[in-house]
């Protein structure tokens, strides 16, 4: 009988509460950095929020999101274009264009009660990272550069995930691009899409491997002793960065969007890979990297 | 045990000695340029010339003595060592940036494991004052700080706050999953022991264990999310009340029947008081909202409730195989006798078959919370958080210090369970003679 | 007291028991006595409901055991056996105290009680209440199986071989403990074993069995002195006539002195076979008796002996 009375109070109790925003996020660095950026946001401007950042995998987040496990978290357009609308063609050819794909993106989740805010100016995409001493020996700064180096018979090594192996506007869009083929015996597929491990790989030397798949802001290129290779042509899709949020959390509160839109705009490349590297190479907290950075801008006190 | 110049020599303490020497001539500490780099082994002769002989003598001395000296010794070990990891890491952080980080290395844990030999020969040998030596030391080591330039003490002070979060959460989840096994198990138990028509019970038990753990979430999470989903609170709570009273009426008429009604019922039952009994007990708020769906109220197909069955479903089977062992022990002359003064049945059941019973019960909850702690580490792929967050992230973000994080804690907690656990048991049977 | 009509039990196409019928007066001991797998211990367990008869009826008292509730019925029935069956988890006064606090006996009342029991049965209180069955030899743990039968003052008691586990002399002990207990409590006592002497030394009456089936039932000395049937015969065995003289005391085969100083003597308390014993060993043909203050009081003859172990009518 007691339990009874027990379970009823705590029933009551919960029942006169009412409902913080969840905040997550991916596992990965920049993921991390974000949410807590939009966390420390929201809480100097009166919202009660519960952390939970990091949440899993893309598949786990999403699902957490559309479940309504979590209120928000930041996805990219390209992932979305890519791999939860992959079955519409309209989304598919989309996926280089930056302005017409993140408006089809918003558009298509609209349908998922889902809602886009603004999405950074940072393209987190695809890039190859080489060692530097390769780069400067073989002169190679472009995809360009790469291209013709393969093409010399060089004995290159690429580590990468299955995903950029397989898809269409990834390895293949950039050998489509600039003109060259990866041979089977020379990619090594590391599971998952972790560029620090393939980075590592690459910087260690591991099995052979003289050349890694990065993302454009993974902070930890610099470190490692890499350098990425820039895609002047424009070859693979577009990554940007926005936040996601469930329809009934917007509607309940609209003030979502004036407050995350203005700190999204400032969020470029640069900034973003050395907010990254902050956390990823020099080993600072999410949290502390995206409270001083709001700090920076003015944005919170 | 051998004579070697005049003194006596356990294979215990030898081994504890051979491994402390071995760890003499293996790299203690990795350096690397940043969290992610690649590191440089070092061994400790890098950094001091003279004192890593005085700990080799000292690892002669722990492996020569026994006994309350033994216990000496090794406090002394323990604490030149831990000075001297101490020493490297000023030495190789100096010259860097502070982004630089130093790394335990294999000799740093061989150097532990012989340290944990060498207690447990102590402690086998001489009595438990030997072991005192070894707290002390540790504390005084921590005192003094020589472990907090290592890289998972940074990684530590770096996220400090989401680490007690977790750890509060890999606890709650732990502590709801063992105390729901409980529940459910020792009924279960009790049944199993009743007479071989119910052996069945025990091969179900074995047959959930054998489901890998990542597969049971697989199957789980699109259950529980159309559910979720689709079921209201109130609905689910009548659901359950009317399939209770239908139970009971069904097991008078078809056991098999009430069985089937029972095993979905029941795992939804599981679900939700799990999800509820993890928030009451964790950091986590307790949110239910009535004329809504089921996932509004916390659960859903994805984090805490998936996690938290799928962690009782496998607490189960050491709690239900050690009642039911428990139960079968108790000597037959005693049962005979009790029935036959005229204790009826339940009386029978929890003043002679229970407390007879209660040693190995006790087992059972040691067998489960320890197993529990360690799987728990997986709930955190599945967005349950806990301290696989920090390995999760660690082998993600390529950061072996952080994986250290979240694993070392895991280890120790399973550790001290499995001890205090012991030893109440023997407190346990001390008091029943048994 | 108790009353056993027709009481048949079969396991399956096995019968146990083949209508047995007795009946055991009030204050009596009455032995349950035959070799393995006659049916002694199920007949025994009949009484207490532990076994419930295929057919037939058991009475205590008048009332049919079927009527009660069987915790009840066991509440009000001592019962001891052979394994003792102590629980290793309560001491010693926790264990004797179990039926009265079944019973709803207050603490203090059952703590009394349960020391007043041990006392009786020879154990001194202060020194084995406290203590726990592992602690105890197997004679004291019989004697606390025996208080804890006895703690409820049930009028029946039901005893299944209850000094078989342990050793002759402990044994011994133990059968005159009972003995002298019996003597003052003067309790309903069915009693199980395979050991005649035991059967012969303790009871009453003795119900031998066979088989699931009565084969006698009399008073030892009648059993011994006119066995009914051939297996009745076998089962006593060649020795029977001694055994029975060791039930008969000396005061009525004893003369007045006749002035002749005997060659050996022997005290007034012992039975007709010691006294046979003692003549064999003597070889003489009387022996004197003497008081407890050693004078003599009386002369036994050899011939008065044989008269006595004669089985003529």
């Amino acid at each position: 009988m007691r339990i009874v009375w027990a379970f009823l109070f705590t029933l009551g109790l919960a029942l006169a509460q009412k409902g913080p925003i969840t905040v997550g996020s991916k596992i990965d660095t920049e993921g991390a950095v974000l949410c807590q950026m939009v966390r420390i946001l929201l809480e100097a401007n009166g919202f009660r929020v519960n952390d939970r950042c990091s949440t899993g995998t893309t598949d786990v987040v999403r699902k957490a999101l559309t479940s309504g496990e979590i209120d928000l978290y930041p996805e990219y357009t390209g992932t979305a274009l890519g791999v939860f609308f992959k079955d519409n063609r309209e989304a598919a050819a989309l996926t280089r264009d930056a302005a017409r794909g993140f408006a089809k993106v918003r558009e298509l989740d609209a349908k998922n009660n889902i809602v886009w805010l603004n999405a950074a100016p940072a393209n987190n995409t695809w890039a190859i990272a080489v060692p530097r001493s390769l780069a400067q020996q073989n002169n190679l700064r472009t995809m360009a550069d790469f291209a013709r180096w393969v093409n010399g018979g060089a004995a290159v090594r690429l580590a990468a995930s299955q995903e950029f192996v397989d898809r269409d506007d990834a390895l293949k869009a950039f050998e489509r691009v600039y003109g060259f083929k990866m041979k089977p015996e020379q990619l090594v597929i590391l599971p998952g899409g972790n560029t620090t491990q393939t980075q590592q790989a690459a910087a260690r030397g591991t099995g052979g491997v003289n050349a890694a798949m990065a993302y454009g802001t993974d902070g930890g290129i610099a470190a490692l002793g890499l350098v990425a290779l820039t895609d002047p042509r424009g070859a693979v899709a577009v990554y940007q960065p926005a936040i996601t949020v469930r329809k009934t959390v917007f509607d309940r509160f609209p003030e979502l969007a004036t407050l995350i839109n203005p700190v999204f705009a400032t969020l470029n490349e640069a900034t973003l890979s050395q907010l990254n590297a902050e956390v990823a190479v020099n080993g600072k907290n999410p949290t502390e990297v995206a409270r001083a950075y709001l700090r920076s801008k003015n944005f919170i006190r | 045990m051998r004579v070697v110049f005049g003194f006596r020599l356990g294979p215990a303490s030898g081994l504890a000695a051979g491994l402390g020497l071995l760890a003499l001539g293996l790299p203690w500490l990795e350096l690397r340029p940043s969290r992610i780099a690649p590191g440089e082994p070092f061994g400790v002769w890098s950094w001091q010339s003279d004192w890593p002989w005085v700990l080799l003598a000292l690892w002669l001395a722990t492996a020569l003595s026994r006994g309350r000296w033994q216990g000496v010794w090794l406090g002394a070990t323990l604490l030149l060592w831990g000075w001297l990891v101490g020493q490297g890491a000023e030495a190789l952080l100096s010259p860097y940036s502070q982004s630089a980080r130093v790394s335990p290395g294999a000799g740093f844990w061989l150097s532990l494991l012989g340290l944990y030999v060498g207690y447990f020969a102590a402690w086998h040998e001489g009595r438990g004052w030997a072991l005192l030596s070894g707290p002390l030391a540790l504390a005084v080591l921590l005192w003094w700080g020589v472990f907090e330039r290592l890289g998972p003490f940074l990684e530590l002070e770096a996220w400090r706050e989401q680490f007690t979060t977790e750890l509060w959460r890999h606890l709650s989840l732990s502590t709801s999953a063992v105390v729901l096994a409980l529940v459910l198990g020792i009924p279960l138990g009790v049944l199993a022991a009743r007479g071989p028509r119910f052996s069945w019970v025990l091969g179900a038990m074995g047959f959930l264990q054998t489901i890998p753990s990542l597969a049971l979430f697989g199957l789980l999470l699109p259950l529980l999310a159309d559910l979720s989903q689709a079921m209201r609170l109130e609905v689910a709570l009548a659901l359950l009340v009317a399939g209770a009273a239908v139970f009971r009426l069904l097991w008078a008429v078809s056991r098999w029947l009430a069985v089937l009604l029972a095993l979905p019922l029941g795992l939804l039952a599981l679900v939700m008081a799990g999800v509820w009994l993890n928030a009451l007990l964790g950091p986590d708020p307790l949110r239910l909202e009535l004329r809504a769906p089921l996932q509004e109220s916390g659960i859903r197909g994805i984090g805490v409730a998936p996690a938290v069955l799928a962690l009782t479903l496998y607490a189960l089977l050491p709690v239900v195989l050690n009642v039911y062992t428990g139960l079968r022990g108790v000597p037959e002359a005693a049962r005979d006798a009790g029935r036959g003064m005229g204790m009826s049945p339940q009386q029978l059941f929890w003043r002679v078959e229970l407390p007879l019973a209660l040693p190995l019960v006790l087992e059972g909850v040691r067998g489960a919370a320890t197993l529990t702690i360690g799987i728990t580490t997986v709930a955190a792929l599945i967005g349950a958080g806990g301290l696989g967050f920090f390995i999760l992230r660690g082998v993600e973000g390529g950061a072996p210090d952080m994986v250290l994080l979240g694993a070392i804690p895991i280890i120790l907690l399973a550790l001290l369970m499995d001890t205090l656990l012991r030893w109440a048991g023997l407190v346990l049977r001390q008091k029943l003679g048994v | 007291m108790i009353r056993l009509e027709q009481v048949v039990k079969r396991y399956g196409d096995f019968e146990a028991l083949r209508g047995v019928s007795l009946e055991v007066d009030k204050g009596q001991v009455v032995t349950l006595l035959g070799p393995s797998g006659c049916g002694k211990t199920t007949l025994l367990r009949t009484v207490n409901r532990l076994i419930e008869p295929s057919a037939g009826t058991v009475r205590i008292g008048g009332r049919d055991v079927r009527e009660l509730d069987e915790v009840e019925l066991r509440r009000g029935i001592g019962y001891v056996i052979q394994s003792i069956g102590l629980f290793p988890h309560m001491s010693v006064l926790e264990n004797v105290a179990v039926v009265p606090r079944l019973l709803n006996w207050s603490k203090p009342q059952r703590e009394a009680r349960a020391q007043e029991m041990l006392a009786m049965v020879g154990l001194e209180p202060r020194t084995y209440a406290g203590r726990y069955p592992r602690e105890l030899s197997g004679g004291q743990a019989q004697r606390v199986g025996l208080a804890r039968a006895l703690a409820a003052d049930p009028p029946v008691l039901l005893l299944d071989e209850p000094f078989g586990a342990v050793d002759p002399p402990t044994r011994e002990h133990l059968q005159d403990e009972f003995m002298r207990l019996q003597s003052q409590l003067k309790k309903t006592v069915l009693f199980v074993t395979h050991d005649l002497d035991e059967a012969v030394k303790i009871s009453d009456r003795i119900c031998l069995m066979n088989s699931g089936q009565v084969e006698q039932y009399d008073a030892p000395e009648t059993l011994l002195r006119n066995p009914k049937t051939p297996f009745v015969q076998a089962f006593l065995g060649p020795s029977r006539t001694l055994l029975r003289l060791s039930r008969v005391a000396l005061d009525g085969l004893m003369e007045p002195p006749d002035g002749h100083h005997p060659k050996a003597t022997i005290p007034h308390t012992a039975t007709a076979r010691e006294a046979f014993s003692a003549l064999l060993a003597y070889g003489c043909r009387s022996l004197g008796v003497t008081d407890e203050a050693g004078q003599l009081v009386g002369l036994v003859r050899l011939e008065a002996l044989l008269a006595e172990a004669s089985e003529e009518p």
